[in-house]
């Protein structure tokens, strides 16, 4: 079938990518808005209070927790940085049970009545869970992970003129030439990104897709971590050991961390037994590894401080290793330009792999005449699939924003409800796909999708006025920013309608006459 | 200076590319001889090396490598699609980022 290493590559990479593509552009599309995931908050949930800052906002949470949870074992806040608003509460009610929690107002304590909309999040747990129960989703990333790594080798592999044809993009050429100069340029200019990418989301959950060396080894570490993650549930102290109060920690958190960010997470543990402790972990700096980050440990019951270093401080070279993948994947430690770039390279990515499942079926489409049924079925198959995942993606991330917009903000499970709005929008743009014509296909999504993306401004002047205009008001760039880059994205879609229909499918629908077809065909390498 | 970087690492893949036979021909129209294009292909890798002083000196080592590769990757895809839309236009980023660093110092 094959007789060269070449040709046999390509074929691999031809067919792998074809498998896990549409899934694959999912992840990335949900990966690069995650890049967002505090800003995307922002504005899906505006009711949030401005954080006054982290300092401000952890004492207002000691005195939270101290007011409606002194005898709770175990205490966890997140505090927000200077990208988030978002201050929450975590605790263990004292004899055991589940862990509450409660987003406050940072600045009085009071519970915050915001609309319950999974906001950021969503994108973030899509790009690695798929919406799927748990661990499936995982799996299926981590599988598609794997398969985007065998077509980024192969795919090298494949190309025959890697160096020869860089910076080379030739739009008015046959579209199956077009298609491919910008496949290989997308993908020979951003190989680092990709390689780096697909390798650090592999690692991440390294110990669940490859929890066998974990178990072999046994040792002290898994038991110890077990105990950590759901907690041997202490029972109600029989002598309550009063702890110490976090304030002065907090303040001796001031005094050391002057510059950069601050505390990000309070951990109290064992309250009310000797064995208290409080750990005090920083904001992630310059460092790229999640694990870079100080910590201060002090005596719960004393208050007294017992360690201060990094997080990281003992790790072996696997686990350093780890922590720098992961921060990588993760790109926290980004300044907002540095940001910007991960998200460009991000829609490079996405547009790598949308132009690599088009270009399987433009090769293809032209071969049609005359071609077996079963062939005619495949193209037609992954056309309509093209369609509503390339296209289709954006109308339901679209619809999302809209239901987040429009469902009533006392509805019960309304977050629940927006994610739902998510998934027919999705089914809609599967079923508009199938019932029409390619070209039509495409020029009426990416249009649908461009409609509800610039209109989403004008939708939250009419239904959110409020926060709109205190927005403008206070300068809030990072609100105005969601609603300049909903309309830039629908702007992009809708010079993409133009061009896609013509760019996609031949001029007639299925029926190519044969002269073209031919002409066409010669026209490819 | 991630927009010094930026600013640099577009410059370099503009050499890079403007040693390159065709994509010269599309942006001078004519053609350049192998020693000329040689001279385009060596600044290219020089400034490309140099934008990594900015980058290593802003954000450290670990993030000042991911600054620049992604700042040349960006050049790099910008540069592509200026090189079939618009070639006469090629200079302008690189005009602009070096104006944002020189405007907005910091």
């Amino acid at each position: 079938m094959n007789s060269t290493f070449r040709q046999s590559m390509t074929w691999l990479h031809t067919w792998i990518g074809l498998i896990l593509g549409w899934v694959c552009y999912a992840i990335f599309v949900t990966g690069t808005a995650s890049y967002y995931r505090p800003e995307i908050t922002r504005w899906m949930r505006p009711e949030l209070p401005a954080s006054p800052g982290p300092i401000e906002a952890a004492h207002t949470a000691v005195r939270a927790l101290e007011e409606r949870a002194a005898d709770a074992s175990r205490w966890f806040v997140d505090v927000p940085d200077e990208r988030s608003s978002e201050l929450r509460l975590f605790w263990q009610p004292g004899g055991g049970g589940r862990f509450r929690n409660e987003v406050i107002d940072p600045v009085s304590g009071a519970p915050v009545q915001a609309r319950e909309s999974h906001g950021g999040e969503f994108f973030y747990r899509f790009h690695f869970q798929l919406l799927m129960p748990h661990p499936w989703g995982r799996y299926t990333a981590g599988v598609a992970a794997m398969v985007m790594f065998v077509a980024l080798i192969t795919g090298v592999i494949a190309h025959r003129r890697f160096f020869a044809d860089m910076f080379l993009f030739r739009p008015g050429r046959a579209l199956a030439r077009s298609w491919l100069d910008f496949h290989n340029t997308a993908g020979v200019l951003s190989l680092p990104f990709f390689l780096m990418i697909t390798f650090s989301g592999l690692v991440i959950f390294n110990a669940l897709y490859l929890p066998w060396a974990e178990r072999a080894l046994g040792g002290g570490r898994p038991a110890a971590r077990a105990a950590g993650a759901s907690g041997t549930t202490p029972a109600a102290p029989v002598d309550w050991i009063a702890p110490a109060p976090l304030g002065p920690m907090l303040d001796e958190a001031s005094r050391r961390w002057v510059d950069g960010p601050f505390v990000r997470r309070i951990s109290a543990t064992g309250r009310g037994t000797a064995k208290a402790e409080v750990e005090l972990t920083r904001g992630e700096d310059r460092g790229v590894s999640i694990r870079d980050r100080d910590r201060l440990v002090f005596d719960g019951v004393t208050g007294a401080l017992r360690t201060s270093g990094r997080l990281g401080d003992g790790d072996g070279p696997g686990r350093a290793t780890h922590g720098v993948l992961y921060g990588l994947h993760l790109g926290r430690f980004a300044t907002p330009m540095v940001r910007a770039l991960l998200a460009a390279l991000g829609v490079i990515g996405t547009g790598l792999i949308a132009s690599g499942l088009i270009l399987w079926t433009v090769k293809r489409r032209t071969r049609l005449v005359g071609a077996a049924r079963g062939a005619r079925a495949g193209v037609w198959l992954v056309e309509r699939l093209n369609i509503a995942a390339i296209a289709g993606m954006p109308v339901a991330i679209a619809a999302l924003f809209w239901a987040n917009r429009l469902i009533p903000i006392a509805h019960e499970g309304r977050a629940e409800r927006e994610v739902l709005v998510f998934l027919i929008a999705w089914g809609v743009a599967l079923l508009h796909a199938c019932v029409r014509p390619v070209a039509a296909g495409w020029r009426e999504q990416l249009l649908g999708g461009a409609a509800l993306f610039v209109a989403l401004p004008v939708l939250d002047a009419i239904v959110a006025r409020p926060h709109l205009v205190a927005a403008g008001r206070s300068g809030d760039w990072v609100y105005l920013g969601f609603e300049f880059t909903a309309v830039g994205v629908g702007v992009f879609l809708a010079a993409a309608s133009g061009k896609f229909a013509r760019w996609t499918a031949p001029p007639s629908g299925d029926a190519m006459p044969e002269a073209a077809a031919l002409a066409h065909r010669r026209a490819l390498p | 200076m991630t927009a010094l970087a930026s600013a640099l690492a577009y410059s370099s893949v503009l050499l890079l590319a403007l040693g390159m036979r065709g994509h010269h021909r599309t942006v001078f129209g004519r053609e350049c001889d192998a020693r000329r294009r040689r001279l385009w292909v060596s600044a290219g890798y020089m400034i490309l090396a140099l934008a990594l002083v900015p980058a290593v000196a802003g954000h450290g080592w670990a993030g000042g490598l991911v600054a620049w590769l992604g700042a040349v990757t960006v050049g790099g895809f910008s540069l592509t699609l200026l090189l079939a839309i618009a070639p006469r236009w090629v200079a302008a980023p690189a005009v602009v980022l070096l104006g944002a660093v020189f405007c907005f110092p910091t």
